[in-house]
């Protein structure tokens, strides 16, 4: 069942088209990566989700909801951080947990959990107009927590988080998704959203971009031989390769996936010596080159 | 609904702007304070001074009088009725120091009106000094005499304005005098400047994402901004008042607003009388004031019908009626007051609704505070100020003096207007946004 449904959304700011006819959706309890370059409209698409704005037309239904009818319904499934984490600055870390403790009638035990999992117990005192941007980003997660959604909405959330923040916050994204929660992750971060993420989403000016409709670019390998320029001399006659030696045991080959046998069984000749092959970047990070290579 | 009221309450209270306008407002109560209490001591230095010197005008110009009539030629008769009353006027203003000294309200009324009583007769007497009674050939020395009695009288309503000015720094007196004059246009600018970026504060930071995304409706969100503002400001407007009137009425005695009531009311009596369109007044409707205790009425009707006040009591057709004995000011200044502030409250609705407008058409803290101070001094600007309390309180002029309160009719439709327009505002803006604007872009 899909707890997120977006149909033919566009939106347009003074008359310029921004969001152009959108539709996509989120299955329940899995994890959804939103990709796209800055100015794309992940975070237009976001706001109109969570009806921060309206849309010019189309539909938005969270669970089962529309968005534009039963408003307090359909938000009643979700929570989230949207741009950047919406605090009260002249308030601390406390006042603005208690805020969403109250709203949503959650537990002093609710509070003290969620206190615990985003690390801020000594800083909650402290007007949050102090916190660094890491400490923002931990709170407005820990508001979206304590809420206590089906659909969890998160727009870059390892903004601003030191290594061991993203590590917590992706083990505690996958520990959401297990109990069930829908997660709506948009990142630029492609190699963290490749991590956890079960489906990907592609938007691209203002337009979902179809997968399936995309023409393989070419990967690029790194590999590692005793006699790396006999391999470079063997792959010269195939056409539609690039290969460039980096030193006397190193090789770089660029190629699309329609080559890759040809040169692989060049390449593996006992005579070459191979000692490593490494894929460079990940599979998420080849799509994106394929979808956004233009802007690249 | 509440939770997020007590929010705003607290976004409000942490705003370093708002701490910066409530100080101020603290500043200019004691500025008040300071300041009457300085004139006040002033006056009290001199207030004995100031009896004799009534006294010793009062033997120098009843002196210079005779004179003057005798030189006329005036029948011993009428000379005799212009020194009197002449006389009494002097007496009253006496009186009236010494009633304020004592806190008298029964002597205070009698000295009133014996004084609009000695003036509304001097006024006859110009009219009975005259071409038709006394003869042609003195008509310049009529002039005279008229001149001089123009002159005399103007004197004397000016020293007696002198007296209404200076009063102890009481608790109620302080109370009056905030009601009267600074709150009002606290409520309408103070009020406004506190809320006015509030919500543009919100969109342009993105923290009013945070009640976006919440199970509400955006009107309630707005909503929860107006009521929200409206209690705040009313608070932090109200608790230096309460504190300041707490503390004066330790030092200086709570004491009573009467005279200050009753200054409103004298103000219009004197104006009639000066005018000769005093008129008779309906004796039935004084013993019912007087039984009600309604001291504001009731002082307007014993100074206008001061002809008929005595030592024991008032003439009316039922007879004589004694002034009442006790004491009114409590029950009925409090109550008074009371009318007072709860009006001034729908003044911080309409404040705060106006502001929460402003604030739905901008993201942009700094233009919705700059809207907001070019419509504080709107209000406040020394041209406009007269039409500002005019729209506070349509009651406040008659004949062009300030009275608190007005009719209950007037205070009824300013209170139906105001909330009518706070409501038609939240609608508007709240049609509007839902229309044509996102909240947040």
């Amino acid at each position: 069942m899909n707890i997120l449904e977006v149909g033919h959304v566009t939106k347009r700011f003074h008359k310029k088209t921004v969001i152009h006819d959108i539709s996509f959706s989120a299955e329940e309890g899995k994890i959804l990566g939103f990709i796209g370059p800055n100015g794309a409209g992940k975070t237009t698409t976001l706001k109109l989700i969570t009806n921060i704005l309206i849309p010019d037309s189309g539909s938005i239904h969270i669970a089962g909801f529309d968005i534009l009818k039963e408003r307090e319904k359909a938000l009643a499934n979700v929570a989230g951080v949207i741009e950047n984490p919406a605090l009260y600055l002249e308030l601390s870390g406390y006042d603005n947990l208690r805020f969403i403790q109250k709203m949503y009638r959650k537990s002093n035990n609710d509070m003290e959990r969620i206190v615990e999992t985003i690390g801020l117990g000594h800083a909650m005192r402290q007007k949050t107009g102090r916190y660094s941007l890491g400490m923002k980003q931990r709170l407005g997660l820990g508001m979206a927590l304590l809420a206590d959604p089906k659909f969890l909405i998160l727009d870059e959330p390892t903004n601003g988080l030191d290594a061991s923040g993203i590590i917590e916050l992706r083990e505690l994204i996958r520990k959401k998704a297990d109990e069930g929660v829908t997660v709506l992750l948009s990142s630029h971060i492609l190699s963290e959203v490749d991590k956890i993420a079960d489906d990907v989403v592609f938007i691209k000016e203002g337009r979902i971009v179809d997968k399936s409709a995309i023409p393989p670019a070419k990967k690029k390998y790194i590999i590692k031989a005793g006699n790396a320029k006999r391999i470079q001399e063997q792959i010269a006659s195939i056409g539609n390769v690039d290969a460039a030696l980096l030193n006397n045991v190193v090789i770089e080959i660029c190629m699309g996936q329609e080559e890759f046998a040809k040169v692989m069984q060049l390449v593996c000749q006992s005579e070459n010596q191979v000692q490593d092959i490494q894929q460079e970047g990940t599979q998420l990070e080849h799509i994106y080159q394929d979808i956004f290579q233009e802007d690249a | 609904m509440r939770q997020l009221i007590v929010q705003e309450i607290k976004q409000l209270k942490n705003n370093q702007k708002n701490q910066i306008l409530t100080l101020l407002w603290i500043v200019v109560l004691l500025a008040l304070v300071v300041s009457h209490t300085k004139s006040y001591l002033g006056y009290k230095e001199q207030c004995i001074v100031n009896v004799a010197d009534i006294e010793e005008d009062k033997q120098r110009e009843l002196s210079q009088l005779k004179l003057e009539l005798s030189s006329l030629g005036m029948p011993e008769k009428d000379m005799q009725e212009i020194m009197e009353n002449a006389g009494y006027a002097y007496d009253a203003s006496i009186l009236e120091v010494n009633a304020i000294e004592e806190n008298d309200n029964k002597k205070f009324l009698l000295a009133a009106g014996t004084y609009l009583k000695s003036m509304d007769t001097l006024a006859e007497s110009f009219g009975m000094y005259d071409t038709n009674t006394y003869g042609e050939e003195k008509v310049d020395s009529a002039q005279k005499f008229r001149d001089y009695m123009y002159r005399y009288y103007a004197e004397l309503e000016e020293a007696s304005g002198e007296l209404w000015n200076y009063h102890k720094m009481t608790g109620f007196n302080f109370l009056y005098r905030v009601m009267e004059d600074v709150m009002p246009l606290a409520c309408l600018a103070v009020a406004l400047l506190m809320v006015v970026d509030s919500l543009a504060g919100e969109k342009e930071s993105g923290s009013i994402k945070a009640k976006l995304l919440l199970p509400l409706s955006k009107g309630k969100i707005v909503l929860a901004k107006i009521v929200g503002g409206t209690i705040y400001s009313a608070v932090m407007l109200s608790l230096p008042v309460i504190v300041l009137f707490l503390v004066l009425g330790a030092v200086n005695g709570f004491g009573s607003g009467d005279f200050l009531v009753l200054e409103d009311a004298s103000g219009i009596k004197t104006i009639e009388a000066v005018n000769g369109t005093l008129e008779e007044y309906d004796t039935h409707e004084m013993t019912s004031l007087l039984e009600s205790k309604d001291l504001h009425m009731a002082g307007k009707y014993c100074i206008g019908i001061s002809r008929f006040l005595t030592e024991d009591g008032c003439k009316t057709e039922d007879g004589v009626l004694p002034l009442p004995d006790e004491r009114l000011e409590f029950t009925h200044v409090g109550r008074f007051l009371l009318k007072v502030y709860l009006y001034q409250i729908l003044v911080i609705l309409l404040s705060v609704s106006v502001g929460n407008f402003i604030s739905l058409f901008t993201s942009k803290k700094g233009i919705a505070m700059a809207i907001g101070i070019l419509a504080a001094l709107a209000f406040c600007a020394a041209p406009t100020m007269p039409a500002s309390l005019r729209l506070i309180n349509p009651g406040t002029y008659q004949n062009g003096i300030r009275v608190l309160g007005g009719t209950a009719g007037v205070t009824a439709l300013g209170a139906v207007i105001f909330i009518g327009v706070s409501l038609s505002l939240f609608f508007f803006g709240m049609l509007f946004v839902q229309k044509n604007q996102d909240m947040v872009c």
